[in-house]
């Protein structure tokens, strides 16, 4: 576990993310220490806190029924995660058209689950979900 | 008692600045990579068992219920659609009796790479076959070599 939080706290200088699902319905305490909310993680072999909370736990029997909740669970914390990195390294967003998010748009629903790029709803959502 | 005329407050310098959202990156190019990393260890119970979270009966599965739904939810966001898919915790052929703590389901630890969440799930399908429940689970090993793989990725927008 120890050794677990290391490497997390390593991580989280890094442009780097985790995202734990839990299956099954055992006991994930020790993932929801993992997950940091309660309390920031402490590495003693760097000896350092963790730098920014980079772990989201998700118990997925909690969701598995309703996908958009789901949804909503696992990006619960990526989207601000980027932009904390992305603030930090003083990086910004490129300016895009209207038709180039389009088609950045396109790109990314292309090839999830073999759906073809016209707009799938669910896939569609997803952009919202990460607001 | 009097009144006090107030003091005033003086701004030497105000700035404006755009606080940017995940919509504001993603749209702008900025290209996620995601890694998926399976718990192989035997507290999920044998794929031989109907119980178990690893069933071999697919529609039982509850990993594999989780690598679709979520697989689904995060793969959306990856440009390449290119996904590292890594285990821990079972034992891999040739060595049945100790466990790994990382290792690729392609079985191609220097190319450990799905192409597309069909790929992923197909992977998991057939390892399955191959990869024997062990344990314990020890997650410092997969989280290690991740690190090593973003410690590498140029960051830019």
């Amino acid at each position: 576990m120890q050794k677990t939080i290391d490497e997390i706290v390593q991580a989280s200088t890094l442009p780097l993310s985790v995202i734990i699902v839990g299956v099954g319905d055992a006991d994930f305490t020790g993932m929801e220490i993992l997950d940091g909310d309660e309390e920031a993680l402490f590495s003693g072999k760097l000896n350092k806190y963790v730098q920014a909370d980079i772990v989201q736990f998700v118990p997925f029997n909690d969701f598995k029924n309703d996908p958009h909740a789901l949804a909503k669970s696992v990006l619960e914390e990526v989207p601000g995660q980027v932009c904390n990195f992305m603030y930090k390294h003083g990086i910004v967003p490129n300016e895009q058209g209207e038709q180039n998010k389009s088609n950045v748009k396109h790109r990314l629903a292309a090839g999830v689950m073999g759906v073809s790029s016209d707009e799938h709803f669910f896939m569609s959502k997803m952009l919202e979900f990460a607001q | 008692m009097p009144i006090s005329k107030g003091g005033s407050v003086v701004f030497k310098k105000a700035e404006i600045m755009k606080r940017h959202t995940f919509l504001d990156y993603v749209l702008g190019g900025c290209e996620i990579n995601l890694s998926v990393a399976i718990d192989y260890t035997l507290s999920n119970k044998d794929p031989r068992d109907p119980k178990s979270l690893h069933c071999a009966d697919l529609s039982r599965n509850q990993y594999y219920q989780a690598l679709t739904s979520v697989g689904q939810i995060c793969i959306y966001y990856d440009h390449s659609k290119r996904v590292p898919l890594f285990g821990f915790g079972g034992a891999i052929p040739p060595y049945l009796s100790q466990p790994s703590h990382c290792f690729a389901l392609n079985g191609d630890i220097f190319n450990p790479y799905a192409n597309g969440l069909g790929d992923v799930l197909s992977l998991y399908q057939r390892s399955l076959e191959r990869v024997s429940l062990y344990g314990p689970t020890h997650m410092s090993e997969i989280l290690g070599l991740i690190n090593q793989m973003a410690a590498n990725e140029e960051v830019s927008q």
